[in-house]
Order: C-alpha cells, then sequence, then structure tokens
C-alpha cells in the first residue's frame, strides 16, 4: 500500500496526505484517501496515469476526503495523484504526493462451493485483478492455503487443506496483491462436515438396468445424487464394460461430460455399442474415485446390475423355397427342422453394409464338414437392404445337421451406420425327411 | 368298364338264372372278418436307417391307429372292419426319430376283397355265363381277374344286395375234346380293390389335373382325361395323369374333378 504526503498548492493553503485504501470495492478500481485542505476549497481533481510524470485527469470529486477512482484496467500498475479547487474552479499548483499500485483484485466466485472437513481441494477463484505473486487467505486458521496459482489477471487456482475441526458454515476469501491492495468475497464457500450429509450415489442409469433392445448409439449417462466434483471426471473412473460376448471396456470418445447441474455424466463411445451384447456401466468409488463438491465418495465402486442390452443386428433367419423365400419364409429356430431344398434369408435390423455381405461373413456348413456351396453369387444383399439371400447350390442332405453362421465382431457384418455384431451368430437346424410317396396297395 | 358292366348286367341275368348253382358251404351263414390291407410305398431314406409310420383313420386326415413297418417298404394293416372306408397315409423317420415334416398323400381304401362262396355253372367252350361270387369288402371299382386261363372275366356288377355278379367266358375247345370246363371256385378268382387319393389330397394338389403338364389346368386337360375314360391300368390306353384318384380306372369321377379344376383356377 502506498503512502505518501502531499505538497498542496498555496491558493488553496493547506498540505493533504494521498494514500491508498485497501478496502475491497468493484475490480478495476483504486480506493484513495487524503487529507483535506483547508481554506476555500470546493473539491478536488483526481490524475492518474501508467508514469509518475505523465498524470492525467481521470475523475473531479466534491470537497471529500477519500473515493474510489473507477475504469482502470484490471492489473495494470497506475500513478495517482490530486489537486485541491476553490469555489471559482481554480486548481492548486503543485499535485498531492503520488500513490501507485495496482487496481485492487475483484472475487466474482469460487468453486466447489462446498468443502468437507478433512479434505484437500483445489479451489478456483474467479474474478479480475489477480496479479502475479496474489495470495489467498481465509478468516479460519483451519482452512489454510497449500499453494497459490495466478492462472490469468482473472483466474486464480488455491490449494487448500480443510482441518478436520474447521468449524462448519459460511467461509469468505481473501485475495491479496503484491502491493497490498486485496480484495474479499464473503461466504465464497461452505465448510461441511464431511459424512454427515447424503452419501453420494449414482441415482439413476440411461440405458436403464436389464433394459434391451438398446441402439448402438442410445447415449449413456449417469445421475448422481449431488454435484460433483469435475476434477474427479477421469475417463478411467468411468466406464462400459461388457458383461457378455467377451470381456474388456468400450472405449470412450473423451471424458466424461458433466452437464450444468453438475450431477448427469454423459459418457459418449468412441464407436458404437456393439449389436446383441451386454454392458454394464462402471464409477469407481471409494478413496480416489468419483466425488462429490463435498469431496464425499461412492461408498463401493457402483456397477450397473443388471447390464443393458443393446439390439441384436439379426433379426431372423428364414427359409422356404428359393423364390418365395425372401417375402414367405418361416422363422427358423435354433435346432429347427427345414426341408431338404430350403433356401435362406438373414434379415437385419437396419440396413446393411453391401461390403461386409460375403463368402466370408455368410456361410451354411454341414456339421462337422465344410461349406455348402451357395448359388453363383451369393450371399446377395437384396434390394430393401436388410436381407441376405443364401440359396445351397444342390439340395441339402435329408435328416442331416446344418448350421447358418454370420461372422460378427470387427471384420463381420455391419450396418450401414457401422454397426457391428459382439460375436459370431450360428444357428443350427436339421433338414427334414422326405415325404412319403408312391403310396399305393401292394397287389 | 363301370358303365359297360351296368349295361351288360341287366340284359345276360336271364341267361344265369337257368345256370346251375355251386354254394360253398361257408356262404350260408357268412361270419364277419377281420379285414386287412397291405400297404406299400417308395423309399424315402437310407434303406436300413429309414423307419417308416402308416397312419390309419376312418376319417379324411383323421388318424387314430399307428402302424409301425420298421424299415420295410411295406406293411399289413389288420383288423379293418368290413365294408369300411379308411384312409391311409405314411410318414418316414430317420435314425433320430425326426419324421416326415407332412403325411404321404391320402389313400382312402377298403380292406382286401374276401371271397366267401362262388356260385357258378359249367361253362362249354366258347360259352359264357354269368357267377355269383360272395364275401366282404367288394368295392364298387373292384377288379376280378380269372387266374384260370381258359376263363375270362368279361363284366363285373356289384348288386345291391353285396354280391357280386360277373360274367365269364370260357374260351374255345383248345384240346379239341369238347368236355366242359369244371366249374370255377373260389381258387378260380382274384379280387383286387382299388385305392383312391382322398378329397384332401386334391384341395393341396390342384395341379395334379395338369394332364398334359401345360402348367394350367385348362380344356386341353379335360379333353385328356375325357379321351382316357374306360382305361384301367395296364390297358394301352390308360394314363396314369388322367387317373387323378388313382384308382387303377380313368371314370367319370376322374373327369368330373378335372372340370372342376380348370373352372377353378
Amino acid at each position: 500500500m502506498g503512502v505518501a504526503v502531499a505538497r498542496i498548492a498555496a491558493t488553496v493553503g493547506a498540505a493533504a496526505a494521498l494514500l491508498l485504501s485497501g478496502s475491497p470495492a468493484l475490480g478495476g478500481s483504486m480506493d484513495l484517501e487524503w487529507t483535506p485542505v483547508g481554506g476555500d476549497v470546493s473539491g478536488y481533481r483526481i490524475y492518474a496515469g501508467s508514469r509518475p510524470d505523465a498524470l492525467s485527469f481521470a475523475a473531479d470529486v466534491p470537497n471529500v476526503a477519500s473515493s474510489t477512482l473507477g475504469n482502470l484496467t484490471a492489473c495494470a500498475y497506475y500513478y495517482i495523484a490530486v489537486k485541491a479547487r476553490d469555489a471559482r474552479g481554480a486548481l492548486s499548483d503543485q499535485y498531492s504526493n503520488v500513490v501507485e499500485g495496482y487496481p485492487h483484485p475483484d472475487i466474482a466466485s469460487a468453486a466447489p462451493v462446498v468443502l468437507g472437513r478433512g479434505v484437500d481441494a483445489t479451489l478456483v477463484v474467479t474474478g479480475a485483478g489477480f496479479v502475479s505473486g496474489a495470495v489467498a487467505s481465509f478468516p479460519s486458521p483451519k482452512v489454510s492455503v497449500l499453494a497459490s496459482r495466478v492462472d490469468a489477471c482473472g483466474r486464480m487456482s488455491i490449494d487448500v487443506r480443510i482441518a478436520k475441526n474447521a468449524p462448519e458454515g459460511p467461509l469468505g476469501i481473501t485475495i491479496t496483491n503484491p502491493d497490498g491492495g486485496f480484495g474479499t468475497l464473503a461466504a465464497a464457500m461452505r465448510v461441511v462436515t464431511e459424512g454427515t450429509g447424503d452419501p453420494l450415489d449414482v441415482l439413476a442409469v440411461s440405458p436403464a438396468p436389464g433394459v434391451a433392445g438398446v441402439d448402438a448409439f442410445a447415449p449413456v449417462r449417469l445421475h448422481f445424487s449431488a454435484p460433483l466434483d469435475p476434477a474427479s471426471l477421469t475417463a478411467s473412473r468411468f466406464r462400459i464394460v461388457k458383461s457378455s460376448g467377451g470381456r474388456g471396456n468400450i472405449k470412450l470418445a473423451g471424458a466424461p461430460l458433466l452437464d450444468a447441474t453438475g450431477r448427469w455424466v454423459t459418457l459418449t463411445p468412441a464407436s458404437p455399442l456393439p449389436a446383441g451384447a451386454a454392458f454394464a456401466v462402471v464409477v469407481k468409488g471409494g478413496h480416489g474415485g468419483v466425488h462429490d463438491l463435498s469431496g464425499n465418495p461412492i461408498d463401493v465402486d457402483y456397477v450397473q446390475d443388471p447390464a443393458f442390452t443393446t439390439r441384436d443386428l439379426i433379426q431372423s433367419i428364414r427359409y422356404g423355397p428359393p423364390e418365395q423365400v425372401a417375402a414367405t419364409g418361416l422363422t427358423l429356430p435354433d435346432g429347427g427342422s427345414v426341408p431338404a431344398d430350403a433356401a435362406f434369408v438373414v434379415r437385419f435390423t437396419e440396413p446393411m453394409h453391401p461390403a461386409t455381405i460375403g463368402a466370408k461373413t455368410f456361410r451354411i456348413r454341414v456339421s462337422g464338414k465344410g461349406k455348402v456351396k451357395l448359388l453363383e453369387g451369393q450371399p446377395v444383399l437384396l434390394e430393401d437392404g436388410v436381407s441376405v439371400l443364401m440359396v445351397p447350390l444342390e439340395p441339402l442332405d435329408a435328416s442331416a445337421t446344418y448350421s447358418v453362421q454370420i461372422k460378427g465382431g470387427p471384420k463381420g457384418a455391419a450396418s450401414l451406420r457401422g454397426v457391428a455384431m459382439a460375436a459370431s451368430h450360428e444357428t443350427t437346424f436339421t433338414t427334414q425327411m422326405p415325404i412319403v410317396g408312391g403310396l399305393g396297395v401292394a397287389e | 368298364m363301370r358303365h359297360a358292366t351296368r349295361f351288360l348286367g341287366p340284359r345276360l341275368a336271364p341267361l344265369a338264372a337257368g345256370l346251375a348253382v355251386v354254394l360253398a358251404a361257408a356262404a350260408l351263414a357268412p361270419a364277419p372278418h377281420a379285414g386287412e390291407l397291405t400297404l406299400a410305398w417308395k423309399a424315402a431314406g437310407p434303406e436300413g436307417s429309414t423307419r417308416y409310420r402308416v397312419f390309419v383313420g376312418e376319417s379324411p386326415g383323421v388318424y387314430d391307429r399307428v402302424v409301425e413297418a420298421a424299415s420295410a417298404l411295406s406293411a399289413t394293416v389288420t383288423d379293418l372292419e368290413d365294408g369300411k372306408l379308411y384312409y391311409f397315409a405314411v410318414k418316414a423317420l430317420d435314425g433320430a426319430g425326426h419324421a416326415s415334416p407332412d403325411f404321404s398323400p391320402e389313400l382312402a381304401c377298403m380292406a382286401r376283397p374276401q371271397l366267401d362262396a362262388v356260385e357258378a355253372p359249367a361253362l362249354a367252350p366258347g360259352g359264357s355265363g354269368w357267377v355269383t361270387l360272395r364275401g366282404a369288402n367288394f368295392d364298387r371299382d373292384v377288379r376280378v381277374l380269372s387266374l384260370d386261363p381258359r376263363l375270362a372275366v368279361r363284366a363285373t356288377t356289384l348288386e345291391a344286395d353285396g354280391r357280386l355278379t360277373v360274367l365269364v367266358e370260357a374260351s374255345v375247345d383248345a384240346d379239341g375234346s369238347g368236355d366242359p370246363i369244371p366249374a370255377p371256385g373260389r381258387e378260380t378268382f382274384s379280387l383286387v380293390n382299388p385305392c383312391r387319393r382322398a378329397a384332401s389330397f386334391f384341395a393341396a394338389h390342384p395341379q395334379i389335373a395338369d394332364v398334359d403338364g401345360s402348367g394350367v389346368v385348362d380344356e386341353a386337360d379335360v379333353s385328356a382325361v375325357s379321351a382316357a375314360v374306360g382305361a384301367r391300368r395296364g390297358e394301352s390306353g390308360y394314363r396314369p395323369a388322367a387317373d387323378l384318384d388313382g384308382d387303377g380306372l380313368v371314370d367319370g369321377s376322374d373327369l368330373e374333378r378335372t372340370i372342376l379344376l380348370s373352372r377353378s383356377r
């Protein structure tokens, strides 16, 4: 805080002492006090500048002993002086003493707004006038500052430790610039007792547990019981895991996204979820897990149970006469029985990508033997885009076991949207005995 | 030929009245029979591993008896009631018990004809006479064959009381002796009932009447069946395709069914 004694012009008589006051006010401003001069004084004129020898008019004030000079550039260094003015408007010949400094800090907000006792936290303070070297302080000695960093003129990061016996209730914060100018925001935060409030919990998950037929592009969202600490939203703490069709995590497109309420988290897979498989959302709990703004974590890892299941890419496999199977084929159940001269259509739930339809992805196999030869050019994707036709080159053997196989996984059949099957599909069937012919009377 | 038989019967009946009659003792008090019928079919799978099952019922498509035929291609169904029409169908089964998804085309048949007594005159060479056959399970289209090479069956009539009257013609005197030919007996004749495809078969297979294989049942098929009417299996004019009901005789019922199917297309 710069303090100087002014010399006041002889025309107004008395000397004045000008000083900067440190009381908080709006950002981009400086608070001034001076010793009034005696005599015929009607007011004062304030001068400011970036150099002590280059002051210019800043404001006229009445016959007072203090004033706030606003409209200053935050974090800029100023030199300030005053002159006295008599009733006729004449100014003293000389300036008062020149004081110097920064506009004092102005705190707009601090986050998180709730601090749990016994936890370490990083506060993000926003506002204006935070000069390099500025420090934070708290009215309670139970809240200690571990480190302060000025990220920008309008932002500071402050590592704090809340003692276990810190008093509960509102907590103010003061930022003091190196020149002594300071700003305070009362009740900027609140100290609470960790564990005495509602524990953090997952209230809902979308897709809901046990739901089947989920679209491969459906958003995965979690609803928490309290606003989360954004710093705890890391990809390693939120996972989508396969519950069937193999193990492993689904790669996410990025970090989990927190909405404005702080309670909803959205997870975005890097690619569509594989079709026909079960998935569960897992959130890391306990120490080191996701926690709310008070530092409360989930007691234990949250694991969605039962898992949700994505819609199968295969709607049905049908069989029937080759020329009719696409339109009127019957559904082939696993283990079903079909005529030996049947053809097959695999019907999908969405348009398929032609490049994924071929002999390597669709085939009919004889149990324990090789592939069944299909008509040339098959399998073929029909015009409807969702049906793949397979007609055996020759009728199948009667009363034998076959299977229709569709390859899944990254190299398997996939839709135009890029949805692949989680695993390969196989439907087994047996060919029927022929209908007996030539029945007659033995003569 | 059915129509010819009806024509000849009344005209020659007075001749039969003067013939000597031989009655078999059993014919005086005919006892009810436990009829039987032997069915045969084509193989539907590998020999040995394919089994067959015969279904028997008294209404079309409703079967209340099953006869296991093992791996044979024929089976004899016994305990059939005299004079009753039965419906038969067959299914094939593989070694695992998987059966044909559907029945074979159904046949409607009576039990094998049972000949109990023959009333016949002695026939002179080159002469003819009416022979009365008594027994059970005589279909209206029963086929009567002579096992004696000197005798030929020229006409058959099923009388209202259930007996068969058969016009038998003796061949000319082959050995020149002029001796009368002994009166025919039960051992002289062999009787064969026709089996017919059941009506349900035609509903499921209307194309059966496409006799000329044109893809449609039309006037040309009606003409083809009409031309074959009267022909029996084994005769030169017989066309299997025209014998719609499969009874071995192309007759009015085949023609009538062809006309109906040609109109319903």
